[in-house]
């Protein structure tokens, strides 16, 4: 390849835009091309469910108020944090998480595995006033949550669209939406999916065993 | 280079008798009102998000600052910091000095003038809607992708109008060579335009609330995609194209090397895509790609280097101008920050170092040395290049004030990125010490209360920042006293320069 | 990974990388057209752009040629090569497990040492301690507060004091850990809010503090008919269903009047969460000794 071609390319517009098109889709193609096919291809474990919609309606919230910002959803597997969280996360876990909240920065800990943790009681005096119980923290306060309730109709019209997009929802789980969520404010609905967190749709190990792979 | 010889026809003398020529000649004017218009919305979107970065720097040391409101709180206000930074900002910036740059390197003005005014109020529209409803919680989620459905719609209307300006301008240019600038611009524009797009196909539930196409490992996968690339496309290929233009131009000297910016362009638009794997290290993604992503992001070393080479060598000849020169400390210390940073880029993307480095703050501060340092640093250097030619001065009002504003960015961009360094290093050791019988030396909380003075560190060093775009503003408002009195004069449009076809001669190496 | 997809990225590997390689290679040899000043002739922007024509610089040609080398050889090495798993057959889980097991091997030792004591000898020991109180801070923490004092907002108990709710032996507290505690206080609205409101006054004489006692004589009956179901008819509590002992001043939620009249009215229902599931038992009985040791602190010193 001669100067020319190169030449040829840096004086017509159109070569030069499709060539710039096609390098700069090759990494896209590689990368992103196969992990969302094969997505497409594999059929979820059967013990992996989606979101019921109380959970739904909380991880909604979490993603509102923009958690991920910082606290992480995805143990990696190194030692020190399978030894400080728990089992490392897994593919299969996140399957039914639109969009994924693994998160890229660690302000507070990790909290993949958090669902069970702490009593119901600490989570929600802990997002309504984080100090009282954790001193030293430096997470902001979120009292509204316990004012506002969750719109079952929303969740509903949401669980459609994500049946649409491969969510195995029944006509009765929709349905049932409003009903399960009748009284349900924003704190309960995050609540009960922080609680729910590493423990639905997570390795289910015997006792011990999440322990036990530190 | 002799600089005597430069006598740039677009200086305010020179306008007025080129305008009378024109009278007799049929003579088109550069279209520059829009490029004036991006550059009132660079400074105002620079004063927004870095007031908004510094609130939110306070927050994380003083937390009851969000008293208790739901728009006030960190998490609603940090992704309303970095896109009012990326998109307003960095967006505006962008767009502005692209219309100047493929206007002047073309001698030809824009092609559809109409239609840059639309891109112009389009995406600051876009920028505002975004600005508003992030802290209300209506949001994706997705990292620097937040907006919306219908703000993301509105933006891709936007960029291909932009798009259709910029190869409708570049296709009536009268220089048959593209200039590299203009190559990086068109990346950047074909680039950010299908990363935007397929990272954010969603299926909406309502106005203000959609569900993505992607889930868990390939929403991932599509999210870091696009994540890394906004960097590379907007904060590297774009600012890269303000690069090539201004600092040639400021050091008066020809750009370094044209062989060297042959490769650097077509090896950093491709290696560059591949890296946004490397954001993934030790997660549920196959090691396949966490890999490949590794391995591509040791190659981008090159280009980087290169491109950072490129742009500091050309300085060679006028170094004796820099204790002078404000506007070339600016450009000289971003190269710098520019290549420290794609250095430390790599580095991080190394699996070993990623497992230390990621989660912590030392991300924070690698992403504010290229955005404070290198971003910031070259955009405003060559705003300050740019800004007196279109607002009908031969300088800027005060040398003064840019000398300033050179040392307040200066010395917060050293504090925040240091203090960040060191944060980010502290956390990430305190949370893998492990002690001689195996057990974890510290519970997670002791890394915070460790890490926690070094955030006072950070939020000066950001008010330093913000300091020193006040001076700008003041800076520009009085330097654009002639728009205000709407007595600017178009600059026209010259014959192109005879083309110089060189001969033949024995290869240059 | 299918071989299809393999094949896949193999090959868009190739082309990046050789299309980029290639540059590398002809870059510093390009035979471009220069002028006798050195520039290529191209002028932009009324010639106020132009382009030189350097060498490369050795450093970079050098440096670039290591990064060529360090990714072919990292894709040769590991994963990443399309479905190729690499020369090392690394996996990260394989690694992972590798270095629990190296981790393990340093641990295990300890963990076994002290689980051979029992949790009231372990709770002297200086190794036992050192590990429980981390233990204790990234778990327990949360609730009971850092220096253990308890929080009275979540009825966590202070547990630094002696005083037990399900019993302070080491095995008591172990069993505490491993299994969780579900407290259960009913709420009484239903008896009245007069009745309530004498019952706290009963209930601040039992501890021997300043209350009406022609109040608190109308409860008696109803304390002794009811509450003392749990608490005994003295008010002194039962270990073995966690019912608190009312006479001792100390208090989960709080022991002022307006405390105690809510705890009654509408019922605690205070919450250990279960450990087993979360912590190995080795780390729990590590646990229950530190715990041990917080109310038992000059004790295990003088051991």
């Amino acid at each position: 390849m001669a100067y020319r071609h190169f030449e040829a390319i840096e004086k017509r517009t159109w070569l030069l835009g499709i060539l710039t098109f096609i390098m700069v889709s090759l990494g896209g193609l590689a990368e992103v091309a196969p992990l969302f096919f094969q997505a497409l291809a594999v059929k979820p474990a059967d013990n992996i469910k989606p979101y019921d919609p109380v959970h739904l309606a909380g991880r909604d919230i979490y993603v509102r108020e923009g958690c991920y910002l910082c606290h992480s959803q995805m143990i990696r597997s190194l030692r020190f944090e399978t030894q400080r969280y728990g089992h490392y996360s897994t593919a299969e876990e996140s399957v039914y998480d639109r969009p994924f909240q693994w998160g890229s920065k660690r302000t507070g800990p990790d909290i993949a595995r958090v669902g069970g943790k702490y009593s119901d009681a600490w989570q929600r005096q802990h997002l309504l006033d984080p100090r009282s119980v954790a001193p030293d923290s430096n997470m902001p306060a979120y009292p509204w949550l316990a004012k506002a309730g969750v719109d079952g109709k929303d969740i509903a019209a949401r669980m459609r669209v994500l049946r649409r997009l491969g969510h195995p929802y029944s006509d009765a789980d929709i349905d049932g939406a409003e009903k399960a969520l009748e009284g349900v404010s924003e704190l309960d609905a995050l609540v009960t999916y922080l609680q729910g967190l590493g423990v639905v749709n997570g390795p289910q190990p015997a006792p011990g065993e999440a322990a036990k792979a530190q | 280079m002799d600089s005597e010889k430069i006598r740039p026809p677009d200086m305010p003398g020179a306008d007025r008798i080129c305008a009378e020529e024109a009278k007799m000649t049929k003579t088109e004017y550069y279209d520059d009102r829009v490029v004036r218009q991006f550059l009132a919305a660079t400074i105002a979107w620079a004063l927004i998000g870095m007031t908004i970065g510094v609130y939110v720097a306070a927050e994380l040391r003083w937390p009851a600052l969000n008293f208790e409101i739901p728009w006030l709180t960190f998490s609603r206000l940090r992704p309303d910091h970095t896109f009012a930074i990326i998109f307003g900002f960095c967006g505006s910036a962008l767009m502005g000095t692209c219309y100047y740059v493929i206007q002047r390197t073309g001698h030809t003005r824009l092609a559809w003038s109409g239609m840059a005014g639309f891109t112009f109020w389009g995406w600051q529209l876009a920028c505002v809607l975004g600005l508003i409803t992030i802290p209300l919680g209506i949001t994706q989620s997705k990292e620097y992708a937040e907006p919306e459905w219908f703000i993301d719609v509105i933006i891709t209307v936007v960029w291909v109008a932009f798009g259709a300006v910029y190869f409708g301008t570049v296709a009536r240019r009268r220089i048959r060579h593209i200039y590299v600038a203009v190559w990086y611009y068109g990346a950047f524009i074909i680039a950010v335009g299908l990363l935007h797009v397929f990272n954010n196909l969603a299926v909406p539930v309502s106005l203000t609330k959609s569900y993505q196409i992607y889930s868990g490992v390939a929403d991932a996968m599509v999210q870091w995609w696009y994540g890394h690339n906004a960097v590379a496309f907007i904060f590297t290929a774009g600012f890269l194209a303000m690069m090539y233009y201004f600092v040639p131009r400021q050091a008066q000297q020809p750009l370094w090397s044209y062989r060297f910016s042959i490769v650097n362009f077509w090896a950093l638009i491709s290696v560059y895509m591949w890296a946004g794997s490397h954001h993934l290290m030790y997660t549920a993604l196959p090691d396949w790609t966490q890999s490949v992503g590794m391995a591509f992001s040791m190659v981008l070393l090159m280009p980087s280097w290169g491109s950072a080479a490129n742009g500091l060598l050309t300085f060679n000849g006028s170094w004796h101008r820099l204790k002078s020169d404000p506007v070339m400390k600016f450009m000289v210390i971003s190269l710098v920050f520019y290549a420290i940073s794609t250095t430390e880029g790599s580095t991080m993307a190394i699996k070993t170092v990623n497992s230390l480095s990621h989660y912590t703050d030392w991300t924070v501060a690698h992403v504010h040395a290229g955005t404070l340092g290198w971003v910031a640093m070259i955009t405003i250097g060559s705003l300050y290049a740019m800004a007196p030619r279109i607002l009908g001065r031969a300088q800027m009002h005060s040398h003064g004030a840019m000398e300033l504003h050179f040392w307040l960015h200066f010395a917060g961009a050293v504090l925040y990125v240091v203090s960040m360094w060191a944060s980010g290093v502290t956390a990430g050791l305190m949370w893998r010490a492990t002690e001689p019988d195996g057990t974890l030396t510290y519970a997670f909380i002791d890394s915070l209360i460790a890490i926690k003075p070094l955030y006072i560190v950070r939020w000066l060093g950001g008010m330093l920042i913000l300091t020193g775009m006040c001076v700008m503003a003041w800076n520009m408002w009085h330097t654009a006293a002639e728009v205000r009195r709407r007595s600017v004069q178009p600059i026209p449009v010259p014959e192109p320069e005879g083309h110089h076809a060189p001969a033949p001669q024995p290869a240059a190496s | 990974m299918s071989s299809g997809w393999s094949l896949w990225v193999m090959a868009l590997v190739v082309i990046n990388m050789g299309v980029i390689f290639f540059l590398f290679l002809w870059a510093p040899h390009a035979r471009v057209p220069i002028l006798p000043d050195g520039t290529t002739g191209h002028s932009w922007a009324h010639g106020e752009i132009r382009e030189g024509m350097h060498r490369l610089p050795l450093w970079w040609i050098l440096g670039s040629f290591a990064m060529f080398i360090s990714a072919f050889t990292y894709l040769t090495l590991f994963p990443g090569f399309g479905g190729n798993h690499g020369l090392l057959q690394w996996t990260a889980h394989g690694e992972l497990a590798k270095n629990v097991e190296q981790n393990k091997a340093r641990l295990d030792p300890l963990l076994a040492r002290l689980t051979a004591m029992s949790v009231e000898q372990a709770a002297a020991d200086p190794q036992a301690l050192h590990l429980g109180e981390r233990l204790f801070v990234d778990n327990c923490a949360a609730c009971h507060g850092r220096n253990a004092h308890g929080n009275p907002l979540l009825g966590a108990p202070n547990l630094t004091d002696d005083d037990w709710l399900y019993g302070g032996s080491g095995e008591a507290i172990k069993t505490s850990i491993h299994d969780g505690r579900n407290g259960v206080m009913p709420p009484w609205n239903a008896l009245g809010e007069e009745t309530v409101k004498n019952l706290a006054q009963y209930v601040l004489g039992l501890s021997g503090q300043p209350h009406d006692a022609t109040m608190a004589a109308k409860a008696e009956e109803t304390f002794k008919g009811t509450c003392s179901a749990c608490h005994g008819a003295d008010g002194k509590g039962n270990q073995g269903i966690g019912a608190p002992n009312l006479t001792d001043k100390i208090w989960l939620y709080g022991g002022s009047q307006a405390a105690i009249e809510e705890t009654i009215r509408n019922g605690r229902q205070g919450q250990m969460p279960t450990w087993s599931a979360r912590l190995p038992d080795a780390d729990i009985h590590v646990l229950a000794a530190y715990v041990y040791h917080l109310s038992h602190r000059g004790e295990t010193a003088a051991q």
